[in-house]
């Protein structure tokens, strides 16, 4: 007897459904039918609804199918395949099968009365397979429509499967973040500490740089840790001085990578704090102009102070000025300082291209 | 004992604690470098006796490739300071441990310790707290 009997002359080749709703997921459906035509019969009439349809020819052939690295749609057995090999072979599969998965098996039988025996083995043999049991003769329609449900249904698992993929790459990179981040704090501490004269002074740095740390990671955060707009990094930091008038900061739009954005927003928290302590920012009327530019392939920021205290150059590499030094290096770039008695001036140059880098 | 030490590492915080911690101990830092091209330039003109290497580096570069080329290139080993320990494999040749993130200045100053007796020939150190030898 042939797997589908002679209904399939009879049967509509294009269900109304079929195309329409056509599944995008290309895991393939397997047949394994190892009587006469079967198989042949089978995959010609699911071919008009199925594009990826695949005979196995023996269970060595069934066993690479069911690979791990393998995919697959659903499994179509004929009631003639089920010899001991072959249920190994998908008993394995579905031992193994990730959490996810739940492999369908469409199995065609002949009349309930003569399989009673193969149905028992393969229930035995299987407790934990997802089978439909369709008996013979099938109609096409009816075998297109349990295909394609059962195809719809291990579409699913597979966006499942994507989603916890998904989930679990993100949380490796959160992993991954947060530990930059703790060495980043405990190195920022370490400095700190190593610059701070007293305790109040340590605190008053220490807080300042977490929370510049903590404005640039907002304005990180809102751009879902892509491209951010330098105009919006100086903000974030020089906020409460630009509010009452002290500090104007303007220039050409240059989009920042994250790693870009976090640096040059500390180097500008660096340059307010120490105008604040030594400079203009410190006393009355004194005043910082921010600008910057693009010239070509070049990007340049001037940190320019006006009217606060005479400058006198400091006595001593601090960590602001390495800070500054070394993150300007790391950009292929660099910072200069003009400690001229009327206002200090810092001009930081690099290539654009170093910043506006993504990754 | 003064050496020389690369440290290739792209977040300029991290790079000047442990740069500094280093030059505290006596040694002379290398770097920091960022990327793999300009810590190979410092390399080449003045080669390290040890380097410590983070993974995930400036514009995409990768530390292990470093590792492999300083290895291969200039015989000289390293240690990954990095928080992504599990990608830092004992297969690359010239690897000789990794340093997890975050940690204490103390277990980097005594893993630049350890880490230069291995490289000149001593045994792999015992493997415990941040540090894991290959």
């Amino acid at each position: 007897m042939n797997a589908c009997g002679g209904a399939i002359a009879a049967a509509s080749k294009s269900a109304p459904w079929a195309g329409a709703e056509a599944v995008a997921e290309p895991a393939p459906v397997w047949l394994f039918a190892p009587i006469g035509r079967d198989a042949r019969l089978l995959r010609d009439g699911l071919a008009a609804s199925v594009a990826d349809v695949r005979i196995a020819t023996d269970a060595t052939v069934l066993r690479r199918a069911l690979s791990p690295a393998g995919e697959i749609g659903v499994l179509v057995l004929t009631q003639e395949a089920l010899n001991g090999d072959v249920l190994a072979v998908v008993g394995d599969y579905l031992e193994l099968q990730p959490p996810w998965s739940e492999l369908p098996i469409l199995l065609l039988v002949d009349a309930v009365g003569n399989t009673a025996r193969e149905l028992g083995r393969f229930q035995a043999a299987l407790p934990r397979s997802r089978t439909l049991v369709l008996q013979r003769p099938v109609r096409i329609s009816e075998l297109e429509s349990a295909v394609q449900t059962m195809r719809r249904s291990r579409l699913r698992q597979y966006a499942v499967r994507d989603h916890v993929r998904r989930q679990e790459a993100l949380r490796r990179e959160l992993n991954h973040r947060v530990k930059n981040i703790l060495t980043t704090v405990q190195a920022l501490h370490t400095l700190s500490v190593g610059e701070a004269a007293d305790l109040e002074a340590f605190n008053e740095s220490f807080e300042g740089r977490l929370a510049a740390m903590g404005e640039v990671h907002q304005v990180l955060y809102d751009a879902d840790y892509g491209e951010s707009d330098l105009d919006g990094i100086v903000e974030a930091i020089v906020r409460p001085y630009r509010e009452v008038g002290r500090v104007t900061a303007s220039g050409a739009t240059v989009v920042l990578g994250p790693e870009a954005a976090q640096g040059l927003g500390l180097i500008v928290h660096e340059l307010a704090t120490n105008a604040v302590k030594y400079g203009a920012l410190g006393g009355r009327g004194g005043r910082v102009s921010v600008r910057w530019r693009r010239t070509g392939e070049r990007f340049s920021l001037a940190w320019t102070e006006r009217g606060g205290p005479r400058v006198r150059p400091p006595e001593r590499i601090g960590y602001g000025t390495r800070f500054i030094d070394m993150t300007m290096r790391g950009y292929s770039g660099d910072a200069r300082f003009d400690y001229s008695p009327d206002g200090a001036k810092v001009v930081l140059e690099a290539p654009l291209a170093t910043l506006e880098r993504q990754a | 004992m003064s050496r020389t030490i690369l440290v290739v590492e792209d977040s300029a915080l991290i790079a000047m604690a442990v740069a500094t911690e280093l030059e505290r101990s006596g040694h002379r830092v290398l770097g920091p470098a960022v990327a793999n091209a300009p810590a190979l330039e410092l390399a080449r003109k003045t080669p390290p006796d040890l380097a410590l290497v983070d993974i995930d580096l400036q514009g995409g570069d990768s530390g292990a490739e470093l590792v492999r080329v300083l290895h291969a290139e200039l015989g000289v080993s390293s240690v990954f300071v990095t928080g992504q320990g599990a990608e830092a494999s004992a297969d690359i040749a010239g690897a000789l441990g990794v340093l997890a993130k975050p940690f204490k200045l103390a277990a980097l100053r005594e893993t630049v310790v350890q880490a230069l007796a291995y490289a000149e020939g001593g045994e792999i150190p015992a493997t415990g707290g941040r540090t894991r030898w290959f």
